[in-house]
């Protein structure tokens, strides 16, 4: 029963109570609630026929038991009422549903709430009772204690954040001493035993039934607090509580939603309810974005249990946040409190943060903190004895890490060397804080500026920074090892899904880890290609699954079950592949492209084992569904990702260009076609291999290696035409080509080797292993150690061709330009020539003209390395540029400033370059150091300043449309930077006359003096340029709006988030359809 | 094995092997890459270091090669006042000449800042009774500027104008690359040249009667514009020269105008500037053939030093030709011609520093505000003939003498062109056009009476 239901029938009988009263003793109504009470129940009526305090009634609600409380109560408590629920309404519902029903409600003076696992000491009543006519509060606690140690304390009045998350401020096993011993205000108390006034009871009503558990007591208290009642705990009322729901003793009957969700929606409920306005809308944005980050956090560690408590509460909570803001009226209505009040009740922050961590720490002493799927005990050396000798019994696992140690020895240089400065791998802002203001800003501070969304890395970016402790060198290497594990991991589980045997796993393991691709990636620092080699194995495992591949071999179902054809597991199959997909994207968005190709060529693989079946073709149609389904999860990036320049599109159209043939083409068509990485010899790896698991294996595997063929081959086409030249790459780097059928390969191989090992004994001795030998150790002996093996001695530090240089140089450069920008304000940095500019590197200047891009003064960021599609001054910078280059300006100092370029760095032994900014009367070496040359614009304009008042003379070319201007205009003063989007500052008296701001003509650009709004006038190059009045004073701001639609963008980011989260199911049923 | 099976592999192994033979047989498809050509000016910037004192009138003439008016803004850097900045249009296909001295600023550098289509400026200097010269203005600030040429022998003044066009100080070192040595005079190693300003060195103060020299001035900090300015009294010759320093060494350098005088001496320095020996083989050209002296094949030019070839030993005096140069080694060298004697009847001194390559577009200055007579030297570096077009430029506009219009020069030959009746007695550009990139071009100047000068100047190529 709702609050609604029970409030009017409560009130009704207040209206009709009787007017006498007990003079002496007010009358107290205990009101227990009992669900599957067991031992509890009787020691809890027990103590109430103990109690000193004689004007007692006693109303028990059975709330849904199994087993029926009547006997129990009737041999404890002759006089109680007993009212019976056939279910389990929650402990709020009950209680109101008990006060219905109940003839003594009416005569009541107080109530007693209290639960079956809590036992009252004999004074208890009594000394709460007397403690509220004292203090005239609303409601009264009691001290709790623990059922079975009942000198250690459970609860002294509790308290809670901001956010509603409930903070007991007792230490864990704290030992009651006399240390709670005052009668004390608090936020608010249990409803394990808790006192309640009917005056309270007539003003604000009492339980609200929807909370079902959790939450229920602080959101009553709350109420109390508002409209004007104190809410107190008389630690001399003493009880004891065995807590038997939330530590899990007490069985709780089907259908009761998790813990997890329940505390979640109700803290949101509490919120919503109690908090005043502006509170309300900040705590519970902040609350829902602690939310989402738990969640990932919570995917990342393979708690889905736990994770998916967050959309299914988030979902319960908007479906009924209509009636949720009727509540909300009716509570803010009755409110006398200011919320600063109530705030100096709540604990703070870092308090409740500080105890988390206490308490982690204790679980992992005790051995029950749940790290993933297990829980993890501390560390002591008899353990690891006993760890490792049973480690060390199992040879396969030795070999596993040996690959793995390998691996580590063959990057020692990458991994433990220096942090790789200037872009070799997406740096890592300095400033941790940057990555998420820059996905928050409405202005994308890249390139030339532009108001474009932000890439969804950014939160993967922003996690992985805090991981690393806001150290960009080492929140790098962390996101690198970290992919390279879930690699690792994932090829053993996709092999997994269809090989028992050890041998399998080691042989697919080492074609995945032990590879050029891999090398490939990690010396071009191609952050995009590892997210793709880490998420590969699982897209294909669930692809597999998808389209029933093995659905027809029943010695596989124990292993690898395919999703039914159902729409409903198909949908839920597509979500969660939409889900993987995602942050893939959001890392290597035109890995896009290759995934699309990947699935269709699947389909058309599977569909030569199955036929083009009706269900075929269902399974098919669901699959191809999770690619858009991943563009939704990532709106609004994906529109701009997708425009024929964007990220994920970009590449297929520039391709054509020929910028990325000069990369494609150090792979030629047989090495593309075969995977010859290592040599001519390894050539004969993919063959070998593809041929065996054709000829070699049970029909089951036979039909997969089938399926998976033609994706390997059609890969291989593709991208040998695309290395000869004959065709645009689809995407942006060889190596995320690579990626897909090096997995297959893998796949491939365990097939293969489980083939040998497991299928062929069975038949006898014939032509099938006369070539099954020869192609194992081909595969194995040929390719690894002759074919690869030897390309690891080299692979140890990424190659020297990303901007900055050297990783010396590259740390120098970015030293100079921070301590610069330190001094002068933000800038742009212009690189030019071509040994800046890494094909790899998606987005960076896909045109056919002068290899050149802009970073701002911190070097290359996240924002760069996923450029955005060109605005209007792209074509502008290009034709600059192009002049610069071809040498026939000689003013190029003066076009960059507008755009706020005050460095360019050039390689000195680029002659054509050195020569083209030697050219420009406006642009003077700064330093040299080692191959880096920087110059330094003598014309630069900060971002935003303040201009004199003739501040153009144009001289327009008929040769280009570009206009000269001649002026000079040094001495404009900078407005500083409040972030990439604001600039304030005082307006000084001076002879300014106009404000300018560089950035890519966009008329989103707003500014104002005091409260005068400036007008737009023309725009001068790059900067927007506003008029300042002659008698202007005040503060001057320069500032873009529309934040409120990022901000839009980013809830209904996180709506379909958590809708493809509802959509991808529960792990509870995933489990289920395991086990089926 | 089920049939379908087989047919799969047969089909599997099927691709492989067309995969295979199309990789061994299917060329990999040419890539350009990504090169930025040199196209239309959009603007230009024309540093000319003025000759300080008796240089009396220098003109700065500006090109219009364009098919559009074409914005000049003039002034000059340097000296003790601020510049006049003078600004005018020009109409297409016409020169604009503009007095340094009208900027009222002395020992400045003059500049001229065009904003339009192509263009070219050059400075045309008159001696005080000594004759005139005429020399390229750079487009190109560096930090190197290197001559073959120098001598601070009695009679032998030459001048090194080093002008700092920017806001940042420069700091320049100069090195002097003799036949047996290489000097840094001490007080050259670290010469500050202020922002905005010009200085002119005076060789002879830092290194005496030392008859030949390279020079090499190469700036530590900032960038600058180098001319060298000789004014030579000597027994040889008589007269001025003004030449603009090259940025960096060349494999191959033509000098168009070669005239071996019947008394004196015609010299083609070579200096390498670099650290390893370079080997330079020597090709005459003349109206009539082309020959390859065989001690000139490999001459050997040691790192940091100059060679001289004497060319009365390989060519008959009176002969006119061109000439060749080509490091056999890949080696840059810098090559100069000096000329002094009787040459044309003036008895003069001239230094001229060669073109590197050949092309199909020049302009070159001609004719001199003291008169005289003109030509243009064409030599042909290719294997076939090659039509040629001259066109002059003047104040007045452009003009295309009949005679002038379909000129042809046979391979390895040098054609001279007497230009004098269609000047008109004025200053000129003249562009001149081949039908492939095989010219090199070379003007000439013979004032005759009074001045007894002659001077020459290499053409610039012009896109």
């Amino acid at each position: 029963m709702g609050l609604e239901e029970a409030l009017p029938f409560v009130l009704d009988q207040v209206a009709t109570m009787n007017e006498t009263r007990f003079e002496a003793d007010p009358r107290v109504l205990v009101v227990l609630v009992t669900h599957n009470g067991g031992a509890w129940l009787p020691a809890s009526l027990d103590s109430l026929r103990h109690q000193i305090y004689s004007s007692l009634d006693l109303v028990v609600i059975d709330n849904g038991s199994r087993t029926e409380a009547a006997a129990t109560v009737s041999r404890y408590a002759r006089n109680a009422e007993l009212v019976r629920s056939d279910r389990n309404l929650g402990f709020g519902a009950a209680a109101n549903a008990g006060l219905e029903s109940s003839s003594r409600t009416s005569s009541a003076d107080y109530f007693l709430f209290m639960h079956d696992d809590v036992v009252l000491d004999p004074d208890a009543i009594h000394t709460m009772v007397e403690a509220s006519i004292s203090t005239g509060a609303g409601v009264i606690g009691a001290k709790g204690l623990d059922w079975d140690r009942p000198e250690v304390l459970v609860e002294v009045g509790m308290s809670a954040d901001q956010f509603c998350i409930p903070y007991s401020g007792l230490e864990e096993g704290e030992i009651d001493q006399g240390q709670h011993e005052n009668l004390t205000e608090s936020l608010f108390v249990t409803n394990a035993c808790m006192l309640v006034s009917r005056q309270l009871a007539e003003r604000c009503g009492l339980w609200d039934g929807a909370y079902f558990a959790f939450g229920e007591d602080l959101d009553l208290c709350l109420r109390a607090r508002l409209a004007g009642f104190k809410v107190m705990v008389e630690p001399h009322a003493r009880y004891r509580h065995a807590g038997a729901f939330s530590n899990g003793q007490r069985r709780v009957s089907r259908g009761v939603p998790s813990k997890g969700h329940l505390a979640r929606r109700n803290q949101w409920r509490t919120i919503a309810k109690n908090a005043s306005a502006p509170r309300m809308v900040f705590a519970l944005t902040v609350s829902l974005l602690l939310g989402l980050g738990r969640m990932l956090a919570l995917l990342l560690l393979r708690r889905v249990d736990e994770s998916s408590d967050y959309p299914r509460a988030f979902i319960d909570f908007v479906r009924s946040f209509p009636n949720l803001m009727l509540r909300r009226r009716a509570v803010q209505k009755r409110r006398t409190v200011p919320d600063r009040q109530i705030r100096s009740l709540m604990v703070r922050d870092s308090q409740r943060f500080r105890l988390q961590v206490e308490r982690r720490v204790r679980q992992w002493e005790h051995g029950t903190l749940a790290v993933g799927a297990k829980s993890v005990k501390r560390l002591s050396f008899t353990g690891l004895k006993q760890a490792f000798a049973v480690w060390a019994r199992e040879p396969m696992t030795i070999a596993t890490f040996l690959i793995v140690l390998l691996g580590l020895i063959a990057m020692r240089g990458f991994l433990f060397g220096e942090p790789l400065a200037g872009g070799s791998i997406w740096p890592f802002p300095e400033a941790t804080g940057r990555l998420i203001g820059d996905y928050l800003s409405g202005w994308r501070d890249t390139s030339l500026g532009t108001e474009s969304a932000a890439p969804t890395a950014f939160p993967i970016l922003w996690v992985f920074s805090l991981l690393g402790f806001g150290r960009p060198g080492l929140a790098q290497k962390l996101m690198i090892l970290i992919l390279l594990t879930i690699g690792l991991v994932g090829i053993n589980r996709l092999v997994g899904s269809s090989a028992k045997r050890r041998p399998a796993r080691v042989v697919a393991l080492g074609v995945y880890a032990l590879n050029p691709v891999l090398q490939l990636i990690l010396s071009n620092g191609d952050l995009g290609g590892l997210a793709l080699y880490a998420g590969m194995p699982f897209v294909l495992l669930m692809a597999l699954r998808t389209l029933g591949s093995g659905e027809e071999a029943s010695g596989w179902a124990e292993m690898r079950t395919p999703v039914p054809a159902n729409s409903d597991s198909l949908l839920t199959s597509t979500g969660r592949m939409a889900l993987l997909l995602a942050p893939i994207f959001a890392l290597a968005p035109s890995a896009l492209l290759a995934i699309l190709l990947l699935f269709a060529t699947m389909g058309v693989g599977r569909a030569t084992s199955t036929g083009f079946s009706a269900p075929a073709l269902r399974r098919f149609r669901f699959l191809m569904l999770a690619v858009p389904l991943a563009l939704v999860v990532l709106i609004p990036w994906s529109f701009e990702g997708l425009r024929p320049s964007g990220a994920i599109l970009g590449p297929l159209f520039s391709g054509l260009g020929g910028w990325l043939y000069p990369l494609w083409r150090e792979f030629s068509f047989r090495e593309m076609f075969l995977l010859d990485l290592g040599g001519s010899l390894g050539a004969l790896v993919v063959p070998g291999i593809l041929l065996g698991a054709l000829a070699l294996v049970g029909p089951a595997r036979r039909s997969e290696a089938r399926l998976l063929s033609l994706p390997l081959m059609v890969f291989g086409l593709i991208g040998g035409f695309a290395g000869k030249g004959f065709l645009p790459p689809l995407v942006a780097s060889p190596a995320m080509w690579l990626v897909a059928p090096l997995a297959i390969l893998a796949l491939l191989s365990g097939h293969l080797a489980e083939g040998v090992s497991e299928e062929l004994p069975r038949h006898a001795f014939g032509w099938r292993h006369k070539i099954a030998v020869p192609a194992l150790v081909v595969t194995l002996g040929v390719g690894v150690l002759i074919g690869w093996a030897p390309q690891l001695a080299g692979w140890d530090r990424p190659a020297p061709t990303f901007a900055g240089g050297t990783s010396e140089e590259a740390a120098s450069i970015a030293s100079f330009m921070k301590s610069t920008a330190q001094e002068v304000g933000d800038f742009r940095v212009l690189w030019l020539g071509s040994r800046w500019s890494s094909p790899v590197r998606t987005g960076l200047k896909p045109s056919d003209g002068p290899e050149y891009f802009l970073t701002t003064s911190q070097g290359l960021t996240m924002l760069d390395a996923f450029q955005p599609p060109p605005a209007q001054g792209e074509a502008r910078m290009d034709s600059v540029i192009d002049a610069l280059m071809g040498r026939r300006l000689h003013l190029a100092g003066h076009l960059l400033a507008p755009a706020t370029v005050r460095f360019i760095v050039a390689d000195p032994n680029d002659e054509a370059t050195i020569e083209a900014l030697g050219r420009q009367r406006d642009i003077a070496l700064e330093q040299q150091q080692g191959a880096v040359a920087i110059f330094r614009n003598l014309q630069w304009l900060p971002r935003a300043s303040l201009a004199p008042v003739a501040l153009s003379e144009e001289v327009v070319t008929q040769s280009n449309p570009s206009s000269v201007m001649v002026v000079d205009w040094t001495g404009g003063r900078s407005i500083p930077a409040r972030s990439p989007s604001k600039f304030t500052g005082d307006l000084p008296r001076t002879a300014h006359s106009q404000v300018l701001l560089g950035d890519n003509y966009n008329k989103g650009w707003k500014a104002s003096v005091g409260d005068t709004q400036l007008e737009q006038s023309e725009a001068f190059g790059w900067a927007n340029r506003f008029e300042l009045k002659p008698e202007a004073s005040g503060e001057v701001r320069v500032y873009f709006g529309q934040h409120w639609i990022r901000f839009l963008w980013l809830v209904v980011q996180v709506i379909l988030l958590l809708a493809v989260l509802a959509m991808a199911g529960t792990s509870a049923s995933s489990g289920k359809e395991r086990r089926q | 094995m089920k049939r379908s099976e087989i047919v799969f592999i047969a089909v599997v192994l099927g691709v492989l092997s067309v995969g295979l033979l199309l990789e061994l047989t299917v060329p990999t498809r040419s890539v350009e890459a990504n090169r930025v050509e040199a196209g239309q000016f959009i603007s230009t910037g024309w540093y000319c270091p003025v000759p300080p004192g008796d240089a009396k009138d220098a003109i700065m003439s500006t090109a219009n090669l364009a098919s559009s008016a074409l914005g000049l803004r003039r002034s000059s850097i340097g000296g003790s006042a601020q510049s006049i900045v003078d600004q005018i249009s020009i109409p297409a296909l016409s020169t604009g000449n503009k007095a340094v001295s009208d900027f009222s600023v002395p020992d400045a550098t003059g500049l001229v800042e065009a904003f339009g289509g192509n263009n070219l400026t050059q400075l045309v200097v008159s001696g005080a009774g000594r004759g005139a010269a005429a020399s390229r203005c750079s487009a190109q600030p560096a930090s190197r500027w290197l001559f073959a040429s120098g001598s601070t022998s009695r009679g032998d003044d030459h001048y090194l104008l080093i002008s700092n066009p920017f806001r940042e100080e420069a700091v320049v070192q100069v090195r002097l690359l003799a036949g047996d040595k290489e000097v840094v005079p001490a007080r050259l190693k670290d010469l500050v040249i202020r922002s905005f300003s010009q200085a002119s060195v005076y060789i002879s103060d830092y290194l005496q009667e030392e008859p030949n020299f390279g020079i090499d001035v190469e700036a530590s900090r900032g960038r600058v514009v180098v001319s060298r300015y000789s004014n030579v009294t000597s027994g040889g010759g008589n007269g001025i020269s003004l030449d603009l320093g090259v940025r960096k060494g060349s494999n191959e350098w033509i000098f168009a105008a070669g005239l071996v005088p019947t008394d004196g001496e015609e010299t083609i320095l070579v200096v390498n500037p670099g650290t390893r020996e370079a080997l330079v083989g020597v090709v005459f050209m003349t109206d009539g053939e082309r020959s390859a002296p065989p001690e000139l094949s490999e001459v050997p030019v040691p790192a940091g030093r100059q060679v001289a070839i004497k060319v009365s030993d390989h060519l008959p005096r009176g002969t006119s030709y061109g000439v060749q140069l080509t490091s056999t080694n890949d080696v840059a060298v810098v090559a100069e011609r000096r000329t002094a004697g009787v040459v044309e009847s003036n008895r003069s001194y001239e230094s001229v520093l060669g073109v590197t390559a050949p092309a199909r577009r020049w302009a070159v200055p001609a004719g001199s505000p003291s008169g005289g007579v003109a030509t243009l030297s064409l030599v042909n570096t290719g294997q076939n003939p090659t039509q040629v077009k001259v066109t002059l430029l003047t104040e007045g506009g452009e003009a295309i003498p009949p005679e002038l219009a379909s000129l042809t020069v046979e391979p390895g030959r040098k054609l001279v062109v007497d230009i004098t009746p269609y000047l008109g007695g004025n200053l000129a550009t003249a562009v001149v056009e081949a039908d492939a990139p095989v010219l090199a071009v070379e003007s000439q100047s013979f004032l005759g009476g009074q001045f007894s000068d002659f001077s020459s100047t290499s053409g610039s190529v012009v896109p």
